[in-house]
């Protein structure tokens, strides 16, 4: 009986340290938004030319942090609220922010669809990782309207 | 008997908790927001247009004199159901103006219309669209008018339509 009740206590905290693994093993932090407003000065050309097809935010607009133990790789994926399908969001890292871990990949625009994709990879914690987004496919074929979509970054330790 | 179940247990417990250790994640967000303000921009390109009345045959009233050259009119449009209207400034002109566009991309010519302060539909279905055209325009008078000239500020306009 007393064997059963000291394995009993032993699993009950294996479970509590495991769901305590899942709880503080990796974080990640996004600070930062960007908003873009299209209006005639963004003709090419005046009257009777299109809009600019691509807008680009600033290179620091969004700064994400991560903390963690071990591996792990950041993915990313849209949500749309209200989104034209003629244009298409993108994203790259512009920093390799700090820390004692490394980083690679992401350095490249890859487009935001409504899937999670990789975005990039590291190990351990950093910090202020920078990351630039770009919009393309605007032209007067899209409607006078405000358009939002929210940009998830998922970081899963690997 | 006792012990192999606990065993299993046991095992099946790291497995779910190794599991859960491989799989932690986190998730934060941004959002994206992108303001498409309307936009209905008109531009007239080539400058005054001069129209001179001076030959006829004899027996007949005076030739017109066209100009379809030296004006064209570009617009851009990021709204639907938009048309342009075109009117003049001279309430009285001796002489009869009339304009028409000509070449029309990005929306519909309008009939040839006498200019008056009255605006007039000079291009017509114009929706979510770059265009333009050549702007035509025909002066006529008769030789009872005599002589003497009209000077016309003509204006284009973009509007709902």
């Amino acid at each position: 009986m007393k064997n059963t009740v000291r394995h009993i206590v032993l699993l009950l905290l294996f479970l509590l340290i495991s769901s305590y693994g899942i709880c503080w093993a990796v974080n990640i932090t996004i600070t930062g938004s960007w908003s873009e407003t299209i209006d005639a000065s963004d003709l090419q050309a005046g009257a009777g030319s299109d809009l600019i097809d691509t807008y680009e935010s600033a290179s620091n607009t969004v700064a994400i942090d991560i903390i963690a133990p071990t591996n792990w790789r950041v993915d990313v994926k849209k949500s749309d609220t209200n989104w034209h399908a003629n244009s298409q969001l993108y994203v790259r890292r512009t920093s390799d922010g700090s820390g004692s871990g490394s980083i690679s990949g992401g350095t490249s625009y890859q487009e935001i669809t409504d899937t999670d994709q990789s975005f990039f990879n590291g190990t351990i914690d950093r910090s202020n990782i920078t990351g630039q987004l770009k919009l393309t496919g605007v032209s007067v074929q899209i409607p006078v309207d405000t358009y939002t979509t929210t940009v998830y970054y998922t970081v899963v330790e690997i | 008997m006792k012990a192999i179940a606990k065993v299993f247990l046991l095992v099946v417990l790291l497995v779910l908790g190794i599991a859960g250790y491989t799989y932690a994640a986190s998730s934060d967000n941004h959002t994206v927001t992108v303001t498409v303000s309307a936009i209905n921009e008109l531009a007239i390109t080539g400058g005054n247009v001069t129209l001179t009345i001076n030959t006829a045959t004899a027996g007949s009233e005076p030739d017109d004199a066209v100009d379809n050259t030296t004006a064209d009119l570009d617009w851009t449009t990021n709204e639907a159901t938009k048309k342009i209207t075109v009117v003049t400034d001279q309430a009285a002109p001796t002489f009869t103006l009339k304009a028409v566009a000509q070449n029309v991309t990005g929306g519909t010519a309008a009939s040839e219309v006498t200019l008056s302060t009255t605006a007039a539909d000079f291009v017509t279905t114009i929706s979510t669209t770059t265009g333009g055209c050549d702007i035509q325009y025909t002066a006529s008078a008769t030789a009872a008018q005599g002589t003497g000239s009209d000077v016309h500020t003509v204006t284009y306009t973009i509007t709902a339509g």
